[in-house]
């Protein structure tokens, strides 16, 4: 972690939401199709969405609310079959059924981001078949060898040491084994390949090899490190070295060491790239702060004005002479603009279409509050054309 | 209706499948049509890739093979515009990991990087083409052919002998190497018998070594 005092880290170079602490790690999304489902108490630890993938006489996707600490995991799979048992909940799983897990990567650097990533990749072949034969080229989580534009993508990133290169591609890379548009979205990587399992005490073994490698990552410097580490030692003494007491959980997986084989090959080209720009340190970081303080721009081109970011502006009311009421859509007063070309386009829309369905839910929550409270008439002709109904 | 493979009623599955490349058995096929005909049997219209005519079968579903196909270097033979020999024009084909409600190869998960400077935009699918099909099932050249057949007179572009190595008339009057992931930076040389790797593609060498070795050992090819 000492790297986070010489590099700044995600958190600082893509602006989130929320920052979770350290130590809050994991999010859990479970996907089940069965009976039974629907009906889910209000929950301090999990929420019921729905998910268009599924299908089943009735599914559900059960999201942990905030990510939780590691040693909290056991407790929340337990609270959820809790829950669901009480509910007299019937789980039919199929294929379509996959746990996700993020892991939290805001307090990492980006280039302990880019080790967790390939010590993952030479690993990919022999967790996915951890996972399942039917999640082997399964189209919801292709894995690198399958889909390998995955690979360019982190050769691409790595060599210009740039961050918004890996995440800023919308949702092209969303269906891959590891989700990196989810950092962009949650400051998370998502890794897609566990199949919903009857029991979810089978889900901790999995969140503790994810978390596993990434502890193992903060031990390498840099990924070439990784796969010279592969070159020094047998494959057997290679698991140990990085998966410790929870390598025996692959040991008895087919080919293993042709699977290793395979990850290795895939991280080789990403290792061994020429480094075009070298990674942005702390110091250059808060020059370059410094330096664009008190210009249009935010320190990072691509990251909002924290203004902007704020809750959509008020509605102004208008009082009509014959006691109706008026409402003005907000985002008509003046409003601080910044060149659209500084943010990337994909960041662009996301975020337009954020403020957009935000300001929007606020305008209409003011209406109806209107509504409610004054019981008076809203001259409908004052809003705008394409918001009259 | 009882779900087989993933599949729960024909709509689905013709929306999964057509469209799309995947194999039945070990041939590569382009889906036109497909529909559940009983309990785990499927009836599908097919175009085999390479091939010109749609056909028609029923089979089990576990005939299907649904994992993604292999891809790597594509190459594509056409006649020189002098009259005399012939210009091989390659690409890079890979897969990017979006769904979009396709199991296989389909337009939507297929990434094209052109490689000849001429470009190669004459497919009028490449999903169905012969030479998507050679790559499918990695038919290519092996080295020494490659080398023979760049050293003919009339003969110019990147020739591929395996779906990740390819061999290119390098300025010096040797041959350059290609490697898939590194598109058109050469990442080595062949003078005469020789291979040599450049300094920062000496990874590489262990993959080389196994994909000639497996080709000195292999039949040779015929074309």
């Amino acid at each position: 972690m000492d790297n986070a005092k010489l590099y700044p880290v995600i958190s600082e170079l893509q602006q989130f939401r929320k920052v979770y602490p350290p130590e809050h790690e994991i999010g859990i999304e479970i996907e089940v199709e069965g009976r039974n489902l629907q009906e889910f108490p209000m929950s301090r630890t999990w929420r019921k969405t729905l998910d268009g993938s599924l299908r089943g006489e009735e599914s559900a996707e059960y999201v942990l609310h905030h990510p939780i600490p590691m040693k909290n995991v056991e407790k929340a799979l337990n609270n959820l079959t809790a829950i669901l048992k009480k509910n007299n909940a019937k789980k039919e799983l199929s294929d379509r059924c996959g746990v996700h897990i993020h892991i939290n990567v805001q307090h990492m650097t980006f280039m302990e981001l880019i080790n967790y990533l390939c010590l993952y990749l030479v690993l990919e072949p022999l967790l996915v078949s951890y996972c399942g034969n039917s999640r082997e080229g399964n189209m919801f989580c292709l894995r690198a060898k399958d889909a390998p534009t995955l690979i360019d993508l982190i050769m691409n990133s790595y060599a210009h040491s740039d961050l918004y290169s890996l995440i800023g591609r919308g949702n092209h890379f969303r269906y891959a084994a590891v989700n990196v548009s989810s950092i962009r979205k949650h400051g998370s990587l998502e890794f897609r390949s566990l199949k919903t399992p009857k029991n979810f005490k089978k889900i901790i073994p999995w969140v503790n090899l994810l978390h596993k490698l990434k502890t193992t990552s903060y031990t390498f410097e840099t990924p070439e490190e990784i796969i010279n580490a592969y070159s020094m030692y047998e494959y057997e003494r290679f698991l140990s070295r990085v998966l410790e007491e929870q390598a025996y959980l692959l040991m008895d997986i087919e080919n293993i060491n042709q699977k290793l084989l395979e990850g290795i090959r895939l991280v080789q080209d990403i290792a061994f790239t020429d480094i075009i720009s070298p990674p942005i340190t702390r110091k250059q970081f808060e020059q370059k702060k410094k330096e664009l303080t008190g210009s249009v721009f935010s320190p990072n081109p691509f990251v909002f004005e924290e203004a902007e970011l704020q809750e959509a502006p008020p509605v102004r009311v208008r009082v009509l002479p014959n006691r109706e009421r008026a409402l003005i859509p907000p985002g008509e007063g003046p409003r601080v603009q910044r060149p659209m070309w500084a943010i990337p386009e994909a960041v662009r829309d996301e975020r337009a279409d954020e403020r957009e369905a935000d300001r929007m839910a606020t305008y209409f929550d003011q209406i109806n509050q209107q509504i409610q409270h004054t019981d008076t008439h809203v001259d409908i002709t004052d809003l705008p054309p394409d918001r009259r109904e | 209706m009882s779900e087989y493979r993933g599949f729960y009623d024909s709509n689905q599955m013709n929306h999964y499948l057509s469209a799309s490349v995947i194999r039945l058995g070990t041939l590569p096929v382009y889906i036109v049509h497909a529909g559940f005909a009983g309990p785990a049997r499927c009836i599908l219209t097919y175009v085999p890739v390479g091939d010109t005519y749609e056909k028609r079968t029923e089979v089990s579903l576990n005939a299907l093979d649904l994992t993604p196909v292999s891809l790597g270097f594509l190459v594509r033979k056409v006649p020189s515009k002098k009259g005399i020999g012939a210009i091989f024009k390659t690409s890079i084909i890979s897969r990017l990991p979006i769904r979009a409600w396709k199991i296989g190869l389909s337009n939507e998960n297929i990434r094209v990087d052109i490689l000849n400077e001429t470009g190669d935009r004459e497919y009028e699918s490449i999903l169905v083409s012969k030479e998507l099909r050679d790559t499918i099932n990695g038919k290519y050249c092996n080295l020494q052919e490659a080398k023979t057949l760049l050293s003919l007179e009339g003969i110019s572009g990147i020739i591929p002998f395996h779906r990740h190595f390819a061999l290119e008339k390098s300025n010096k009057g040797g041959f350059s190497l290609l490697h898939y992931r590194h598109k058109k930076v050469p990442i080595g040389e062949i003078n005469g018998d020789g291979v040599s790797l450049n300094k920062s593609f000496r990874f590489l060498n262990e993959a080389l070594e196994e994909v000639l070795d497996g080709q000195r050992k292999a039949i040779p090819s015929n074309i």
